[in-house]
């Protein structure tokens, strides 16, 4: 699903509008903590879960419009709603304000203009070849397009035929940080006295540490210092003791794509590679609309096998904005002896990164 | 002093004390010096609603099962209130789950992988925190536990150790909490997500009945609640 706040966009280097969309996003996010933006004005959520619990795609439309109605009227601004399988034919659907049926999205894309996929050069070319529309550019045959066309056409390619979910460009890669920029002077940068050296305890505690350091190495004690961050393995580092003042950034806003709380108690620090299975046995991986390929029934982590009760997600966890193409998602599985765990799908495979002790 | 003894007149045994006036009768002053303070919801769980100094609890759990989440939880509250705390042998800690928990990271020290000398930097640690947590792996000696715990009373530190199973401690423990049953809210087969854990636990406070109550850690909200104490086991 895909949320498109107009106004927003057409002044696109304003503050106010940038505080306006972040303000609309805190308010999605109370409804469903997995709202990612994409640009600025565009937000985008994965609405299958949040559907069976709101009971239905058009309940949900209705409720964040209403959520909504408030902030946008004030702002004299205009939501459209959109639906289909994958980001770019969700915007383009948002566009429309089309609500595309599931297994439908290939049908809605093969209707959009060719100009669609905002590359001008395809665009022209294709107009003088007699193609109009993504469904007849996706027809093409796809060496003939790397040989016409070349590589980024490709990526095109496979996107109007709905193989891949995302088109480069759709997102905007400083979104986040924008984002970031905007909320930091509301994050509390507490110079903490570790041991500003008021108190006895302070003075205690740094001179055990000290001592402790001396006994069994510089990295026998460790601090934590919380960060903010979309990974729960990004979000703290753990580094030696250090006498001098430390800084600590506490993290009170809510950061995008976040996973929601609580986090996991172990992150380890060295992921285990583990297998996700259906009932067959068979490997589960992430299609390209960013869903499970299967049903997991099982996983198995070295020689062990755990029954799969119950699980949430994936959901997309991007990277930061310099490492867009990392892009993994994450799934929270809870196994029939009531452990939870959390993996991570890179692409490759699943690891556990962190466990719900 | 007063006699309450040898007067055949007398009950043996004292009557209990009402609750209400034992609240109204507790020196306050004093019982902050000798206690640390818990989160209100834990404190109902606990014998006098604090944990205790120079005092030895011992929380126990099968892995994943939150026990690692009720000893930073009953820890938290202190450490909110400015104490220090130690944490030892958590390899791999979640400081943001720990934060979330109410942990105040900047007065924790944390020792993750003290392996063999983990006994030497325990009983170090004490001298410098006021709240110590430590995850033991295998059974504990005998003597290891009593010079502990005599470290712990002498510097007036509340010792937590965190461990799969309850024997692994060797002594008698002023405060057991185990683990029984945990159970996860909110996920579902495909939808929703890990939202709150209840965990029936048995607490076994010296000189106090067996108890079995629930607790929710976290909780929706990401608080501690206590859900209902079903009397005693």
């Amino acid at each position: 699903m895909v949320l498109w706040i107009r106004d927003a966009r057409s002044k696109s280097n304003d503050v106010a509008a940038l505080r306006i969309f972040a303000e609309a996003l805190s308010i999605v996010r109370q409804r469903c903590p997995f709202v990612e933006p994409v640009r600025l004005g565009v937000m985008a959520l994965p609405v299958r879960s949040v559907a069976r619990f709101f009971g239905g795609e058009l309940a949900v439309c209705d409720l964040l419009r209403d959520d909504l109605a408030e902030l946008l009227e004030h702002h004299a601004m205009e939501l459209h709603i959109g639906i289909a399988d994958g980001l770019f034919a969700a915007v383009l659907a948002a566009g429309h304000e089309e609500l595309v049926a599931a297994g439908e999205t290939p049908l809605f894309l093969a209707r959009q203009a060719i100009e669609r996929l905002h590359r001008p050069e395809i665009a022209e070319l294709c107009q003088r070849l007699g193609i109009r529309t993504l469904g007849a550019f996706a027809k093409l045959d796809e060496d003939r397009v790397l040989e016409r066309f070349g590589l980024d056409a490709v990526h095109c390619h496979r996107v109007a035929r709905g193989v891949e979910p995302e088109l480069v460009g759709v997102r905007d890669p400083d979104i986040i940080k924008r984002l970031h920029l905007l909320e930091a002077p509301e994050i509390a940068t507490t110079q903490v006295g570790f041991f500003g050296g008021t108190s006895a305890r302070d003075e205690r505690a740094q001179r055990i540490a000290i001592r402790l350091q001396s006994h069994f190495g510089a990295s026998s004690v460790q601090v934590a210092l919380d960060k903010p961050g979309r990974d729960p393995a990004e979000r703290a580092i753990f580094d030696a003791f250090a006498a001098e003042q430390q800084t600590v950034l506490h993290d009170s806003a809510p950061w995008p794509a976040r996973l929601p709380t609580p986090s996991p108690m172990t992150i380890f620090t060295r992921p285990r590679d583990i297998q996700l299975l259906d009932e067959f046995d068979q490997a589960i991986g992430i299609d390209g609309a960013g869903l499970l390929s299967a049903t997991p029934a099982v996983y198995r982590d070295g020689g062990s096998r755990y029954v799969i009760a119950a699980w949430a997600g994936p959901w997309p966890v991007i990277g930061p904005w310099w490492r867009q193409q990392q892009r993994k998602n994450r799934l929270q599985i809870l196994t029939s002896s009531g452990c939870a765990v959390l993996a991570s799908h890179d692409g490759q495979g699943w690891q556990l990164v962190g466990r719900y002790d | 002093m007063f006699a309450f003894s040898d007067d055949a007149n007398q009950p043996r045994r004292r009557p209990p004390v009402p609750s209400a006036l034992r609240d109204l009768a507790r020196p306050v002053v004093a019982a902050a010096a000798r206690t640390l303070p818990v989160t209100q919801s834990l404190s109902s769980i606990l014998p006098r609603g604090a944990l205790r100094r120079g005092s030895v609890s011992v929380v126990s759990g099968s892995q994943g099962s939150g026990a690692i989440s009720l000893a930073l939880a009953l820890a938290a509250e202190a450490s909110a209130q400015g104490h220090w705390c130690g944490v030892v042998g958590i390899s791999d800690p979640g400081a943001t789950a720990m934060s979330e928990v109410g942990m105040d990271l900047r007065r924790v020290l944390f020792t993750p992988e003290p392996s063999k000398r983990w006994l030497e930097v325990t009983a170090e640690l004490l001298d410098g925190v006021e709240l110590l947590i430590v995850r033991v792996q295998a059974a504990v000696a005998f003597s290891a536990a009593r010079r502990l715990s005599a470290r712990a009373r002498e510097r007036r530190a509340a010792l937590i150790i965190v461990t799969e199973h309850r024997q692994h401690w060797p002594l008698p423990a002023d405060l057991g909490l185990s683990i029984r049953s945990s159970t996860w809210m909110g996920i579902g087969r495909g939808d929703g997500h890990l939202r709150s854990r209840r965990l029936e636990l048995e607490v076994a406070a010296r000189g106090e009945h067996l108890r079995l109550v629930s607790v929710w850690v976290p909780s929706q909200d990401g608080a501690i609640l206590v859900a209902h104490g079903h009397g005693d086991a």
